[in-house]
């Protein structure tokens, strides 16, 4: 202890008892703020997929006791035909998804970023079916595409065109999923790029029409670029959201006809609560989430080199 | 090269707000002119008008010998620099000035000998891989007039082009702009609010206020001989001092001032002080008296800021000076630039003389100059 210390203590200028530290620090306050959100993503993230790790390495039909089987669920994986068959429909529906929604965004942003009468009512129109349920939204196009009663065909028969099967032909059923969920997602997609689009200053336009661009030349050198940064987290948004394919094939399809809708959060959820293999789907949980890890850091990845970000 | 003119030109917005009023005005080719005037005077309206980016409501702008009404912003050969510069964020400098070339499908080689040679000329060379976020206010100024110069346009338009700049670069970017011009020769306009600017550019400076055009003439024709008392409020700095007065029978008075001129009809009228005009009173000539607040020695002059005892006349909102109540009725700020010798104290009270020849005369109704 040095003389310093001694003389402070000498005159009463001890430290402030410990509980008064305790009460009084920034730490304490930092906790209590944060501590509510700490348990809730506790209770409902973390513990969850700990817990779903913890089963992919059991045979556990969540109901007789589990007992642990190491590696068994992916390695009965890896040889799952049905599993196989799950992954191809969901990269060809993942595949179709992301560019046509986005790409459909940004016709539309495009579109619907200038001034004509009634244009709040065509953005509202764009994003009512974001807000819809899904399950709504599912049962109306059930009707819409049904092959004896749908308007569709209907329409398509006033126009001389033949009769469609859609959600009921294998070779159809995925592609109306896909049809289907762009029509749900693609208003907020318009959403995203409406406000980018309202961020680029007018005078950059102005800027290239003045260098001699083209309408076309402004909006591939200019509009296109700037809109990166809303392009990235679209492209990765909505891959996520497309892997997990799930809520139009269980309302619609419920998988099938003959397994052709049945992507990999369907077929998870037919083998951990229609099965019994709990084990069996949290292996297949764990592989997805893997996935989507890998994917969305090579799209990061690729966007930190390609997107430009205003400082 | 050619030169634009404005034949007739008026813009409305949304069928009401008169921006640009019947403005006709010959640029030659070559020259440097200059759009100056308050803020809202029209000026910058005109510019966009020749750049096609925006559309007259009537009235004829020719590019030389075309007619250029219908033609689009693209299409005008014109090359502008915008305020803020305007340059494309995520495109190196390099990109930025070769945009334009790519645009016109120049082929490579011809475009990195342009760029090349035009960042030697403005001092980009180093500079060329950079993003515009990464430079300086003085360098983005320079990239953005290299995007225009480095097509060689017909016509050079900038708007407003150094006011993003501190004094020190804005002094040096005048001189460089102006060695620029002499260099290349390109028809030029050039709009800004700030008279300074104005005065050292211009081949020409056109005054505009409300839309329309109060004067055209050389930079020192507008000093010595401003049409109306608009153009003498604005041009000169510090502003004019601009005093109600009147005359009888060839006595001209505002205040205490007093002077003689037989040519002018009785009646109401402004009298217009340059600050540069005004010196301490000798004998002989018309004098006025000068209530000394505050002074502001600049080493070879002083600004002398203080009162007289005449009433304000108020011509626009450019000239918003505050009549002070006095001792005889209604006192009016006033400026006075003397040579440091003649440096008065602050709170005292001089009498400051001007050449009858130097005293400017309004008609107090139309504000136009009496000569």
């Amino acid at each position: 202890m040095t003389a310093l210390a001694e003389d402070t203590r000498a005159v009463g200028l001890e430290r402030p008892p410990l509980w008064r530290r305790v009460l009084g620090s920034d730490q304490l306050a930092g906790w209590a703020f944060v501590t509510p959100a700490v348990i809730l993503i506790a209770v409902f993230a973390v513990i969850p997929i700990g817990w779903a790790a913890l089963l992919s390495f059991q045979a556990n039909n969540l109901l007789a006791p589990a007992h642990y089987i190491g590696f068994a669920n992916y390695q009965a994986l890896a040889k799952d035909p049905a599993f196989r068959s799950a992954v191809v429909h969901t990269v060809i529906y993942t595949a179709l998804f992301v560019p046509i929604s986005i790409g459909g965004a940004l016709g539309l942003a495009v579109a619907l970023n200038r001034k004509i009468r009634g244009i709040r009512f065509y953005r509202l129109a764009v994003f009512v079916p974001v807000v819809t349920s899904t399950v709504a939204t599912g049962i109306i196009f059930l009707w819409l595409l049904d092959p004896t009663f749908g308007i569709v065909n209907y329409f398509l028969h006033a126009v001389g065109l033949p009769q469609q099967k859609f959600l009921q032909d294998p070779n159809q059923a995925l592609y109306c999923i896909v049809g289907v969920t762009v029509w749900e997602w693609l208003g907020f997609d318009v959403i995203i790029y409406l406000a980018a689009l309202q961020g680029i200053p007018q005078d950059l336009m102005e800027a290239a029409e003045i260098d001699g661009a083209s309408r076309w030349s402004t909006f591939r050198s200019v509009v296109l670029p700037l809109l990166g940064p809303a392009t990235l987290f679209l492209v990765v948004w909505s891959t996520i959201n497309a892997l997990q394919l799930f809520d139009e094939v269980y309302v619609m399809t419920r998988g099938g006809p003959i397994g052709s809708t049945t992507a990999i959060v369907f077929y998870l959820y037919q083998q951990a609560f229609s099965n019994f293999s709990a084990g069996y789907g949290a292996a297949i949980a764990v592989v997805l989430f893997l996935a989507i890890l890998v994917v969305t850091l090579v799209q990061l990845w690729i966007g930190r080199r390609r997107v430009y970000y205003a400082s | 090269m050619p030169g634009v003119s404005f034949d007739e030109v008026t813009k409305t917005f949304s069928g009401e707000t008169v921006a640009v009023d019947r403005l006709s005005l010959e640029i030659a080719d070559g020259e440097f002119m200059i759009l100056v005037g308050p803020s809202g005077c029209g000026k910058t309206t005109g510019l966009r008008m020749v750049a096609g980016l925006e559309k007259p409501t009537s009235g004829v702008i020719r590019i030389g010998e075309r007619v250029v009404n219908e033609v689009s912003a693209r299409d005008r050969d014109i090359a502008m620099v915008f305020q803020n510069y305007a340059l494309y964020p995520h495109m190196s400098v390099y990109k930025n000035l070769a945009f334009s070339l790519k645009q016109k499908r120049t082929p490579k080689q011809d475009i990195d000998r342009r760029v090349r040679e035009v960042a030697a000329m403005l001092g980009l060379e180093p500079l060329l891989k950079r993003r515009p976020a990464q430079l300086s206010g003085g360098q983005r100024q320079r990239v953005a007039m290299g995007r225009a110069l480095v097509r060689e346009p017909k016509v050079f338009l900038l708007d407003e082009p150094l006011s993003n700049l501190d004094a020190k670069l804005r002094v040096q970017m005048r001189a460089e702009l102006k060695r620029l011009h002499a260099r290349l020769g390109v028809t030029t306009i050039y709009v800004t609010h700030d008279q300074v600017e104005a005065m050292t550019l211009g081949d020409r400076i056109a005054v505009m206020s409300d839309g329309k055009l109060q004067q055209l003439g050389t930079p020192q024709e507008v000093y010595d001989t401003p049409a109306n008392v608009f153009v003498a409020g604005f041009i000169g700095s510090p502003p004019m001092n601009l005093l109600r007065g009147s005359v009888r029978s060839g006595r001209v008075t505002a205040g205490d001032f007093v002077l003689q001129r037989a040519d002018v009809p009785d009646g109401e009228l402004i009298v217009g002080l340059r600050p540069e005009a005004l010196r301490p009173a000798m004998n002989g000539l018309p004098s006025i008296e000068f209530r000394v607040d505050v002074v502001e020695p600049l080493g070879d002059e002083v600004i002398v800021h203080g009162s007289v005892a005449a009433e304000l006349a108020t011509v626009s909102e450019e000239v918003e000076d505050a009549a002070l109540p006095g001792a005889n009725g209604l006192r009016t700020e006033a400026v006075a630039r003397l040579s440091p010798r003649d440096r008065p104290a602050e709170g005292s009270t001089i009498r400051l003389g001007v050449e009858p020849a130097e005293v400017y005369l309004f008609d107090a109704g139309t504000g136009a100059a009496i000569r």
